[in-house]
């Protein structure tokens, strides 16, 4: 499926006057892409991905799915965050099915799924754990599993290892990008890491600061699995950094006008 | 263990709301009928009459089904008879005067059970009290206003003591007035005399009794029935058949005091003690006479009584506090 | 072996207050008409064995009928005024004088209103066990992290949903201090109305006894000292149980928060 966002604007009030946080936003991601979206903190990254993921209404613009206006992608997308959101008082192996349970699934058949591919995540033997018997890395595994039953056609990723430590990262960054290629799904994984945007995206979109839209927009050409001493990954590391920096002295001008 | 039968109801309500349907309906002439009687305070050897008159079936003869029910609180009784919620209660003749004069309570006196009065001072000989006049400087415990400190005070006047500035009165809770006394918190209490000197007898010691009508006080009924008006104009053949009943119970316990006792404990087993055992040959004599509380000389002086001592600001005709017409014939 | 670790420490100090008890009331040779001994307080339990039968089986009967209309009711009214502000408003400020309402006024009005039976008890029971709970299943309803709500909202879960699979479980520690304040409001509340309205009824074919708290009025009014404290244990006894109870099942609902990190 194609997505593309067309013009979209949002604000909140603040005060007696209205926060721009985004405005005049345009973006594509086509069928089976990987877009890592990158900005300065507070440009409106997380905005974005509620507006897609239908938890707030956008003031303006629209939404395509396939060439049909949408009113958001809910229904086609599974949605993670930074935080794992698991609830603590169900073990391992029924927070992965929460999704499959939602939708009617028998516990039972869903159960099945989940095992398989906790499995594979290297949680098995985990599956009567509670969450907080487990360490922030299993966490976010679990969450990820719990992403990936849905077996949606596009995930909205916010920060999803912005929490992990990097050892732990490179695991489910190998992690997720198999997942990935196996359900051939259309990932927007949201970042301030230009590193993991540059070792996980085909495409790598970069924010304004807010009010926020998109600068620049840069094709990832490199092989997987990209190696960060690649010179032409540090070429680029070192132009998405020079970006990002303009972004972030223009926010303090803009502010402090 | 104990030999009576416990029978558990679990819809006391319904028996209830059946009473007030046959109150309400005139009565549908059903056998038996039913009565509710609620007694003034924890059942003990003062209701003996009651008692042997449902165990040896008088109730039943005169076709009453009476339900006798202790008061959750024995300041209520009257006000639940004005309400209907019971149909006859059992309550003192001050209290009674006392709540028509001040309230107009629905209600009206309709016999006695205890024909004399059992207030009394008590106090402790070994403390060195032998006549009303060693309460000089003491302290009194009492518990029910405005009428004990009343009697108390006529009593203490009558022996030439000065209430006011000779003694002491504590207000105490009722259960807590014989403790303080043994305890020696106060020096004498107000109390029934064929209660209170049993249990200071009881702690090994020596009661001393002042009977209030012996000091000057009036000798009021302890216990009248009252019953709301509507009751006695709807339903005046069950109250004059539960009277009579009652006179029969009257008559068993005066002519055989052992086998009433026996009859009484058997049907109150978790009375006997030698508390309630020596209490109830106290109690005995205090039943002559009873339900007839048609001595209007007695009202008279008990209403003035309570007139003079500024409890109640009017005085009512005498038969607005209490009705003879359902007493049995052996009265008049 | 755990439990027994836990259950030490509250046993030792109520055996030393049982011994200290019974020294002071030996050593000032205390009358039982002031302050009966333990050992005089546990005697009096076998000799009244039948009365505390069947007067627990009344008692129980009220608190436990108290307790469990005012944990279905209470539930209930924490998540409609959780879902509904305009009741929020219209109700909270009726809860809370209902948490201020004088039982001691209003028990001979439920005499009237309600008759003698088991019917009054269970009002008051109800009457100050209700609060805590309906407070706490808003308060817990209440304390649900937003971004699990997004997250079953993304799951397109219903509202229905949310509150069975997130919300209530969510609540539930809050749920259960309220519960556990509900049992012990209940336990107090049938205990003191069977002070204030009960007693016993006789009738030509019997008698109906008027519970454990009508008990210890009697008892005491006729000078057993012996069987009200035996009355008040057995009742401390009972609503402890009960409160056990109530613990163990929180600890099994709520057993996710007490394993350890692997």
């Amino acid at each position: 499926m194609r997505f593309q966002i067309e013009d979209l604007h949002k604000s909140f009030p603040q005060g007696a006057t209205r926060l721009k946080v985004l405005e005049g936003l345009y973006l594509e991601l086509a069928y089976g892409e990987f877009v890592a979206l990158i900005g300065p903190s507070g440009c409106g990254k997380t905005t974005l991905l509620n507006i897609l993921a239908g938890l707030v209404p956008p003031d303006a613009g629209t939404l395509w799915l396939d060439g049909q206006r949408v009113p958001s992608y809910q229904g086609h997308m599974a949605y993670m965050q930074q935080k794992d959101l698991l609830l603590p008082w169900r073990m391992v192996l029924d927070n992965a099915i929460l999704g499959l349970e939602i939708q009617g699934i028998p516990k039972r058949q869903a159960r099945t799924q989940a095992r398989a591919l906790l499995g594979r995540f290297g949680l098995a033997g985990f599956e009567r754990a509670y969450p907080n018997q487990l360490s922030g890395g299993m966490r976010q595994r679990v969450a990820l599993v719990r992403t990936l039953l849905l077996e949606k056609p596009i995930w909205l990723l916010d920060e999803p290892f912005g929490a992990i430590d990097a050892m732990t990262r490179s695991h489910l960054h190998r992690y997720l990008l198999q997942a990935w290629q196996e359900q051939e799904t259309t990932i927007l994984f949201v970042t301030h890491d230009i590193e993991e945007a540059l070792v996980l995206a085909d495409r790598v979109a970069v924010m304004t600061a807010r009010p926020g839209r998109i600068k620049a927009l840069f094709d990832i050409k490199l092989p997987r699995p990209r190696r960060v001493t690649d010179p032409q990954f540090v070429a680029l590391k070192e132009e998405l950094l020079e970006l990002l920096q303009e972004e972030r002295l223009e926010k303090k001008i803009y502010e402090a006008t | 263990m104990r030999s009576m039968r416990f029978v558990r109801f679990g819809f006391v309500g319904l028996a209830l709301l059946a009473g007030v349907w046959v109150v309400g309906g005139g009565g549908g002439a059903q056998a038996p009928e039913r009565l509710g009687v609620m007694l003034e305070f924890f059942a003990n050897p003062d209701h003996a009459p009651l008692y042997i008159a449902q165990a040896k079936g008088y109730l039943a003869q005169e076709g009453l089904n009476v339900e006798i029910r202790e008061p959750g609180d024995p300041s209520q009784v009257p006000f639940l008879v004005a309400s209907g919620a019971v149909d006859l209660g059992l309550t003192s003749m001050f209290n009674h005067v006392i709540l028509r004069s001040t309230q107009d309570l629905n209600a009206l006196a309709i016999g006695a059970l205890l024909m004399k009065p059992l207030g009394a001072l008590v106090a402790i000989k070994e403390r060195g009290i032998e006549k009303i006049t060693d309460l000089k400087g003491k302290k009194i415990g009492f518990s029910v206003e405005p009428v004990e400190p009343a009697v108390y005070s006529t009593m203490l006047r009558a022996a030439g003591l000065d209430p006011q500035r000779d003694v002491t009165f504590v207000k105490l809770d009722f259960l807590s007035l014989l403790p303080a006394l043994l305890a020696g918190t106060v020096d004498a209490i107000g109390a029934f005399r064929n209660f209170e000197p049993v249990r200071v007898e009881l702690a090994g010691k020596t009661p001393v009794v002042f009977a209030q009508e012996e000091y000057g006080a009036p000798e009021a009924y302890q216990l009248v029935f009252i019953a709301r008006h509507e009751l006695l104009a709807q339903r005046p053949g069950s109250v004059f058949r539960f009277l009579r009943a009652l006179s029969k119970g009257v008559l068993f316990v005066l002519a055989f005091p052992e086998q009433s006792k026996e009859i009484f404990f058997q049907t109150l087993p978790q009375l006997k003690d030698e508390l309630n055992q020596r209490a109830y040959d106290r109690t005995v004599p205090i039943f002559a006479g009873a339900p007839c509380h048609n001595d209007a000389k007695r009202w008279e002086t008990g209403q003035n009584f309570l007139f003079d001592q500024k409890i109640i600001s009017q005085k009512l005709p005498l038969e607005e506090l209490f009705a003879g017409s359902f007493l049995p014939e052996g009265c008049f | 072996m755990k439990r027994l670790k836990q259950l030490g420490p509250p046993l030792s100090l109520l055996l030393a207050l049982f011994a200290g008890w019974e020294a002071i009331v030996r050593l000032w040779s205390i009358p039982d008409y002031l302050l009966p001994a333990p050992t005089a307080i546990f005697r009096a339990i076998p000799d009244h064995l039948e009365l505390l039968w069947l007067n627990t089986g009344i008692t129980f009967t009220a608190i436990a009928l108290g307790f469990l209309i005012s944990l279905v009711s209470g539930l209930a009214l924490g998540i409609v005024i959780f879902y509904s502000p305009t009741l929020e408003r219209a109700l909270y400020p009726l809860l809370i004088a209902s948490r201020n309402v004088p039982l001691f006024t209003i028990a001979p009005l439920l005499v009237v209103w309600l008759g003698f039976g088991l019917l009054p008890k269970v009002a008051v029971a109800v009457i100050i066990a209700f609060f805590p709970i309906v407070v706490n299943t808003y308060d817990g309803l209440r304390s649900v992290d937003a971004d699990l709500v997004n997250l079953l909202r993304t799951l397109l879960a219903s509202r229905w949903q949310i509150l069975r699979k997130l919300r209530l479980p969510a609540a539930l520690p809050f749920i259960f201090s309220g519960v556990k304040l509900g049992l012990v409001y209940s336990v107090l509340g049938a205990v003191f109305a069977e002070m204030v309205v009960g007693g016993q009824v006789w009738t030509a074919s019997g008698v109906a006894t008027g519970g454990l708290g009508y008990w210890i009025r009697n008892a005491t009014n006729f000078g057993h000292l012996d069987l009200a404290f035996a009355l008040i244990f057995w009742l401390a006894g009972l609503s402890l149980a009960l409160f056990g109870l109530v613990v163990s099942l929180e600890r099994y609902l709520l057993r996710w928060q007490r394993v350890e990190r692997t």
